[in-house]
């Protein structure tokens, strides 16, 4: 099992980060990614995330160590960057390998869902206006539960 | 006791440092919060439920017990990904 996890502010290459993913275990069916970058719209000129060294890596880590306990996987990547970031650039990358594509899909999704509310990154807006802290999301929370809720019905 | 108090994102801007060291009586987050209001009204916004407590790089809650040389960080709530 393979697990890695990386905070930077380096720009980096989704494309490359999952080919480096594929094709490495002969017993694996699947590999499935997410990459989240910055959306424009509503005056946005850019991005700046801060986190808590140290601290957030931890608890990336654990968020990986978590989806891997739960699914039979191969490999957990998450890397997140911080720092100033311009529209349409790459902001997170989680991928998984697993031998079936369930296991892959879900580890996904959730390693995305959980790191929103779990791990201390913060986002800062730039617009024509200045500049304002992002607040948490409801939703994300939601997302976030899901996963969470499901969890303790499963380990009662 | 003493602590070494951190504030991150929208708390370090409000509070006007991301750190200080701070000799205190307050034996727990809720007391550490309180006795932070009375000496600058500013840290109002701590007492915000959204406000998460991080003490030695673990999440607790505002009862957890603190002693002389835990590192206590105020966070806003997380908006990463």
């Amino acid at each position: 099992m393979g697990i890695r996890v990386q905070v930077q502010s380096e720009r980096f290459d989704a494309g490359q980060l999952l080919n480096a993913m594929s094709g490495t275990e002969s017993d694996c069916g699947a590999v499935a990614s997410f990459s989240g970058q910055v959306r424009g719209g509503k005056g946005l000129i850019a991005l700046e995330l801060e986190h808590y060294p140290g601290v957030t890596e931890k608890a990336l880590l654990r968020i990986a160590q978590h989806a891997a306990e739960r699914w039979d996987l191969r490999q957990a990547t998450i890397i997140h960057r911080v720092g100033r970031m311009e529209i349409g650039e790459e902001i997170v990358f989680v991928g998984a390998t697993a031998p079936h594509r369930r296991a892959a899909l879900d580890a996904v999704s959730f390693m995305i869902d959980v790191l929103k509310t779990q791990a201390p990154f913060w986002k800062k807006e730039y617009d024509a206006n200045g500049e304002h802290w992002v607040e948490a999301r409801g939703e994300d929370d939601q997302a976030a539960a899901r996963w969470l809720h499901e969890k303790e019905e499963m380990s009662a | 006791m003493s602590l070494t108090v951190r504030y991150f994102a929208a708390l370090r801007e409000r509070m006007g440092t991301a750190e200080e060291a701070v000799d205190t009586p307050a034996t727990t987050g809720t007391e550490l919060i309180a006795w932070l209001i009375e000496r600058d009204s500013r840290a109002n916004v701590l007492e915000h439920p959204s406000t998460r407590i991080i003490v030695n790089d673990e999440i607790v809650s505002r009862k957890h017990a603190l002693k002389a040389g835990d590192v206590v960080a105020f966070c806003p709530p997380f908006s990463g990904g």
